[in-house]
């Protein structure tokens, strides 16, 4: 079912606008004609604000240095002079007006770059990035701009990655794989204040919150079910202390609020999901405080911890497609199902030793793989097509 | 009032680049000047481009230079000042502390932080990052054969600035043209 064709049922006069509204609201239908022109805008943004960013990089010493200034700065307003316009005064091009919005928020980047350039100013890099993040943080919420609200989530995610990687930082977390475990917990930040949002004025909002925070948390949990993780223990001793515990509580407050207020979960349901994202948070927290110290072997990562990883993955994905389903969310399912297959690649991966025991692992488990694949797939198409019926 | 609050946003930004210009501006001009030797590498910032990375002579302080006295070396991040002299061509390291020092007539003082390095040995140096390391050169020059040399400008608040770089003797730019890869 196609928005065009309920706005043409309802053009030949069979529903009222009314119900017409009732439909497309009930089945998240979305107008089809300007979903090419929101692809190549943003793909033009992406390329132009790239583009700049580049010739930046050239840096051509011919140039006096108040021009390319004076430049970076003109081309930055009139990015979003032309936004402006082309949203809010023309108002035919909101979509084109959004891009060129986020190629002046690409520019502001773009300028302090350029004035680092100029000035050789190399002290502390995650600074640049939390300034462009301050410089840009209001403007998703002014502009009622989702692609602004993605670019500040990601400013913030990469300025978050730099400063724990920034020695002499108080949020400095070694440069070994433990980060990852921190980029998860900002992942379920996300997510809960992806949840938060859905009650606020912008709900609009809260979907790619969500979905960019659980595809975060999931992916950065992902690397706990590989062997060869717990190697690097010796780097734990310079670490910030406090940074993992205030983030993890922050997520877990975070879920909690946002959990407990889903309008599309019943009340079991809601239960379910949330205690299942603070038993997550509970696994990284044991990957950090017990696995270490968890040895039953002299090689540190045969002490087992990655395979209560990937057995708790496992079920938290299985939970996840379930939840998906309920909330008729295609992106939960498929993300289940993705993690699922890496999750048992790890795994089989993982079980590699001697030849005989790989040969075995290779037979049992390649046709494992190959039927769990149909299966999988099978499963996922089934899921689809409960989601789009419609609910009695 | 939407239209207000974005020009208010792009007034900061535009207010921060215009700030920070005239801030590096004032620095370069009115900082005390001194000249310091290097040793170069060549790598790339995915922003800004080709660099040199810059490491000092003074970047390494000998832990019997620190006013007062220390036996051991000081955890990164730490704010180290260091106040320059001129000895022949350039300027060395006279004094560290990790308290203000005041600047005066005979030497210049200059504000860094510690930071871990894989050369060098901790526990007689303290290796010191002072916001110098990086020189930004046109795409395909990151690759001099040469002695380079350093003029930086050091305002009162410390925090030196690159005026000037240069390939035995001449500036850097001039020395590279036409010699991009």
């Amino acid at each position: 079912m196609k928005y065009s064709d309920i706005e043409k049922i309802q053009k030949a006069g069979l529903i009222t606008p009314e119900q017409q509204r009732q439909i497309v609201e009930h089945f998240k239908l979305k107008e089809e004609g300007s979903k090419f022109l929101t692809v190549i805008s943003f793909v033009g943004a992406v390329l132009v604000a790239c583009g700049i960013i580049l010739l930046i990089a050239a840096n051509w010493e011919e140039i006096p240095r108040g021009v390319k200034i004076a430049a970076g700065l003109l081309l930055m307003l009139a990015a979003h002079g032309g936004g402006w316009y082309l949203r809010e005064v023309n108002g035919q091009y909101r979509k084109s007006g959004e891009a060129l919005h986020l190629v002046g928020s690409g520019l502001f980047l773009g300028n302090i770059a350029l004035l680092g350039q100029i000035y050789h100013l190399s002290a502390r890099p995650p600074d640049a990035i939390l300034l462009w993040w301050a410089g840009i943080a209001a403007l998703p919420w002014l502009l009622r701009s989702k692609a602004q609200h993605i670019l500040a989530l990601l400013a913030f995610g990469l300025w978050f990655g730099m400063e724990i990687n920034q020695q002499g930082s108080p949020i400095y977390f070694g440069e070994d794989e433990y980060q990852i475990l921190l980029y998860a917990l900002l992942g379920l930040v996300y997510v809960g204040g992806g949840y938060c949002l859905r009650r606020t004025a912008f709900a609009e909002f809260a979907s790619p919150t969500e979905k960019l925070g659980l595809l975060a948390f999931t992916a950065a949990s992902y690397p706990l079910t590989w062997g060869t993780l717990y190697r690097n223990q010796a780097g734990l001793a310079a670490v910030s202390t406090w940074i993992f515990p205030a983030l993890a509580a922050l997520a877990v407050v975070a879920a909690a609020l946002g959990v407990l207020a889903l309008p599309d979960l019943s009340r079991q349901w809601r239960w379910s999901w949330g205690l299942a994202l603070a038993g997550l948070v509970g696994l990284l927290a044991g990957a950090l405080y017990v696995a270490p110290h968890w040895s039953v072997s002299h090689e540190p990562h045969a002490a087992g911890y990655h395979w209560v990883c990937a057995g708790v993955l496992f079920l938290f994905c299985l939970l996840q497609i379930q939840v998906g389903v309920q909330r008729r969310s295609e992106f939960m399912v498929n993300l289940g199902v993705a993690f699922i297959a890496l999750i048992i690649t790890a795994t089989y991966i993982t079980l590699f030793g001697s030849m005989a025991r790989t040969g075995l692992v290779f037979l049992g488990g390649g046709v494992f793989l190959i039927l769990f694949g149909i299966y999988l797939e099978k499963k996922r198409r089934a899921l689809m097509r409960q989601m789009k019926e419609p609910v009695n | 009032m939407k239209l207000k609050l974005l020009i208010l946003v792009l007034a900061l930004q535009t207010a921060w680049i215009l700030g920070t210009t005239f801030v590096q501006e004032h620095a370069l001009s009115s900082g005390k000047l001194v000249l310091l030797e290097t040793r170069p590498v060549d790598p790339r910032d995915l922003l800004r481009g080709d660099y040199l990375t810059l490491n000092y002579k003074i970047s390494d302080v000998a832990l019997d230079l620190f006013w007062p006295p220390r036996t051991n070396g000081l955890p990164p991040g730490q704010t180290v000042y260091v106040a320059l002299e001129p000895r022949g061509q350039f300027h060395q390291v006279r004094l560290a502390s990790t308290k203000p020092i005041e600047p005066a007539a005979d030497y210049v003082v200059l504000k860094g932080r510690t930071q871990t390095w894989w050369t060098g040995n901790a526990r007689t140096n303290v290796h010191l990052a002072y916001g110098l390391e990086r020189y930004y050169v046109r795409e395909g020059t990151g690759n001099p054969r040469g002695k380079i040399t350093v003029q930086a400008a050091v305002p009162s608040s410390g925090q030196a600035r690159i005026k000037e770089v240069f390939l035995d003797g001449r500036p850097y730019a001039e020395a590279m043209k036409g010699m991009a890869r």
